[in-house]
């Protein structure tokens, strides 16, 4: 019987070959543009525009509005039909931003939010965007001012605003009306919130509660502190401000209103699964006022489309338009790192979706644009697109003079996260008596301080 | 087979290593032959260690080059972090708790399950079912029914007249119900259970009947010592799993630990520390302590082993 004439070291160099030339192949830029291939006859095609696959990290929002953003990538294709828009929609966009960072192997362009800007930006692994914006002739002024700064670190505008979080307070006509409160006449000022609150507050025998009017939540404290002229972080000098006077205030007015709730029958009621579910309190009719952004519409009219509801502005102190300019808004940016592969394409596509279609990136994907001049043409298509007959289609005015009012944003330094999760862990301390307000805000103000000092000198 | 046996004579030979041409072909044969998980194993689970071990002495962010910085991870950990110890304790009850409460369930029902009795395969599909319902669809299902508010379990405590409980929101009752909820899943220990049951031989239970036995004395003589094997892998198991709880608490509090905390467990400070505040080197050094811990008690469990673990066939 003849032997195989491949012999074993053959056949080991063989296979050493392939997997080789396999793992090369595998490293080989995705997307690279095919060879101009010859036509026959020996004819030399005429060169094609090299294509560019555009790497975008973006937030993962759910398939439906991730194939809604996908729309502003196919709308920058059809203007420039050489660059191909590629998103990589991920929940933990975050995770995955630092460790592509790290590999050497960033987005062209991402998803990004202040504290995580903070690190990144101040670490140098993101462009800083300054001159392009201005070159293309923006301004701060044309953009929300809070988004802008709170792209802004040290200085220097590491992300280009994106979508903004405009919150209103949502007030439900019939339970005014259940109430004997005027439903036309939603609460301006927080003492009329709070008296209002009072009045539309039901519970049963054993102290349950049936229906609420304002329902207090972690992370509303923060706005309460901004919009009675408080603050959290002294930018000049580095210095964390959680105890300021205004702050404590604040946490006391709040400890007082929950007082009366009963913390534990509060945390109770509150606590369901899904904010935009059929569990809603709002949806169920249990709650009167519910502070959230324009976009809940879609969630109320699935599930509680014979509710006849409006939207007014966040009371404040006097109720007064001046007093708008304390709102503080929060919201998501597209920053691009500095070792992009295609950084000038990268910036145009950013340039395109987030300032040039501001107003198509709103209404399409339920965002708010952070650009001041698009906030008509954003109503007018979020209204087309919902219809004009919709419950929210009159009062989108509001979520938009709320954006362009607001001047206030949670700082944006490197232990912001840290900063957020003290604030939520002494309110519940606060709330649930264990620590007075006073003790609970110099205790964040402490830790969050020395964290920072750490930040800084790394 | 004659390779290996020529290694061993090459080995045991007077010059140590000196390999006959065929050895070396068949150790380099081998060696590639295993090399996909040689490599995988230095590449995904050595280097992450000992890189690991060496960033718990850093201060790193990923994104910049960690700076050294001795001690001081472990030292602000367990002086500084207000949520350590609560976190360190929170666990601990889970551990204490949960442990017991499992190994007790787990091994009543296998017995339940060992009995002759017909519809026994349904009975034990059902018992067996919930433990393969991923962690996240078991959060989200006892989110609800543990809802003070609207869930059916407070609901069936006001139909008896019972005064209800807030499972999730007062801080005396999350550690509980966290705990009621991780039981629900015993099943993979109740059928690793069930099989050391049934490998129990009959001759033994023959003999204490013979004896007169009763059931009591079978089950604590003769059932429980043919199980402590089992038992004794299931407890190490438990032990390693419950110190890096997560999952249940992570989605039922939306990572926030609940109320004043009361369901921050170690490992969700850890996660916090990683990938929310860009902490990696003060994340290692978390994780290395929690490993020291574990270490340490699955060391003492080992090392108790000879005095309340029964291996059939071993002498003594």
């Amino acid at each position: 019987m003849k032997r195989s004439n491949l012999s074993r070291r053959e056949f080991l160099r063989a296979g050493a070959l392939v997997t080789g030339a396999a793992a090369l192949a595998a490293c080989a830029p995705a997307g690279a543009p095919a060879a101009p291939s010859a036509a026959g006859g020996g004819e030399v095609a005429a060169p094609v525009a090299e294509v560019i696959h555009l790497n975008v990290l973006a937030e993962n929002w759910g398939e439906i509005y991730n194939n809604l953003m996908t729309v502003i990538g196919d709308e920058y294709t059809k203007v420039n039909p050489n660059v191909i828009v590629d998103w990589n929609f991920d929940p933990d966009w975050q995770t995955k931003l630092t460790t592509l960072i790290a590999a050497g192997t960033p987005p062209d362009c991402n998803h990004i939010r202040p504290g995580a800007l903070a690190v990144l930006g101040r670490k140098g692994a993101l462009l800083d965007l300054t001159d392009r914006v201005q070159a293309a002739g923006h301004t701060r002024d044309d953009f929300l001012i809070s988004i802008y700064d709170s792209s802004t670190y040290d200085g220097k505008l590491y992300a280009l605003p994106g979508g903004a979080d405009y919150i209103c307070i949502f007030y439900s006509k019939d339970a005014m009306r259940d109430a004997g409160l005027d439903p036309e006449k939603p609460p301006m000022t927080t003492a009329e919130l709070i008296d209002q609150s009072k009045t539309i507050l039901t519970q049963n025998a054993s102290g349950e509660i049936e229906r609420i009017g304002y329902m207090p939540r972690p992370g509303h404290q923060q706005n309460w502190s901004f919009i009675h002229g408080g603050g959290y972080y002294d930018e000049v000098n580095q210095k964390i401000t959680a105890n300021n006077p205004v702050n404590v205030e604040v946490y006391d007015w709040l400890h007082e209103y929950v007082k009366l709730l009963d913390v534990n029958k509060l945390a109770a009621f509150s606590e369901r699964p899904g904010t935009y579910e059929a569990g809603n309190p709002f949806s169920t009719k249990q709650a009167a006022f519910f502070f959230d952004g324009f976009w809940t519409f879609e969630a109320l009219d699935q599930h509680a489309p014979d509710i006849d509801y409006g939207v007014a502005f966040w009371p404040t102190p006097n109720g007064t338009a001046d007093e708008r300019k304390n709102y503080a808004i929060s919201g998501w940016m597209y920053s691009v790192p500095k070792d992009s592969p295609h950084l000038d394409q990268a910036w145009d596509f950013i340039n395109f979706a987030f300032i040039d279609k501001a107003a198509l990136m709103g209404y399409k994907t339920l965002n708010g644009p952070c650009v001041k001049a698009a906030l008509a043409e954003w109503e007018v298509g979020l209204r087309e697109q919902m219809g004009a007959d919709n419950r929210i289609a009159n009062y989108l005015n509001v979520f938009a003079e709320t954006g362009a009012a607001a001047t206030n944003f949670f700082p944006t330094i490197p232990v912001g996260g840290y900063y957020s999760d003290e604030l939520n862990r002494v309110y519940d301390l606060v709330m649930r008596d264990e620590m007075t307000s006073q003790a609970a805000l110099d205790e964040v103000t402490a830790n969050v301080q020395a964290e920072l000092d750490k930040a800084m000198a790394a | 087979m004659a390779a290996f046996q020529e290694l061993l004579r090459a080995r045991s030979g007077r010059q140590v290593w000196r390999f006959t041409p065929a050895v070396r072909r068949d150790l380099r044969n081998g060696l590639l032959f295993v090399s996909p998980w040689l490599i995988g194993l230095l590449v995904f689970t050595v280097y992450p260690i000992v890189s690991s071990f060496y960033y718990s002495f850093t201060v790193y962010d990923i994104v910049s080059p960690a700076q050294f910085v001795g001690l001081t991870n472990y030292r602000d950990l367990l002086t500084h972090d207000p949520l350590f110890w609560i976190t360190v304790r929170n666990t601990l009850f889970l551990v204490c708790v949960f442990i017991p409460a499992s190994l007790l369930l787990a091994l009543s029902l296998a017995l339940l399950l060992n009995a002759k009795i017909s519809g026994m395969a349904f009975y034990r599909t059902v018992f067996f079912l919930p433990s393969i319902v991923p962690d996240v669809v078991v959060a989200v299902l006892w989110a609800w029914m543990l809802n003070t508010q609207f869930g059916l379990a407070n609901a069936s405590l006001r139909r008896f007249g019972l005064p209800t409980i807030g499972w999730m929101t007062d801080p005396m009752w999350t550690k509980p119900s966290l705990i009621l909820i991780a039981l629900w899943t015993v099943g993979g220990a109740m059928v690793i259970f069930l099989a050391a049951v049934q490998d129990i031989p009959e001759h033994l239970y023959e003999a204490a009947d013979l004896d007169g036995a009763s059931t009591w004395r079978k089950l604590w003589h003769v059932t429980l010592p043919m199980l402590t094997p089992t038992i004794f892998f299931n407890l190490v198991l438990g032990i390693i799993g419950t110190f890096q709880a997560f999952t249940l608490s992570f989605v039922l509090t939306g990572g926030s630990g609940g109320p004043l905390s009361s369901a921050l467990f170690y490992a969700m400070l850890l996660y916090r520390n990683a990938f929310s505040y860009f902490k990696m080197g003060y994340a290692s050094a978390m994780a290395w302590l929690l490993f020291a811990v574990i270490f340490a008690i699955t060391f003492l469990v080992f090392r108790t082993a000879q005095y309340w673990v029964y291996y059939e066939g071993e002498s003594g």
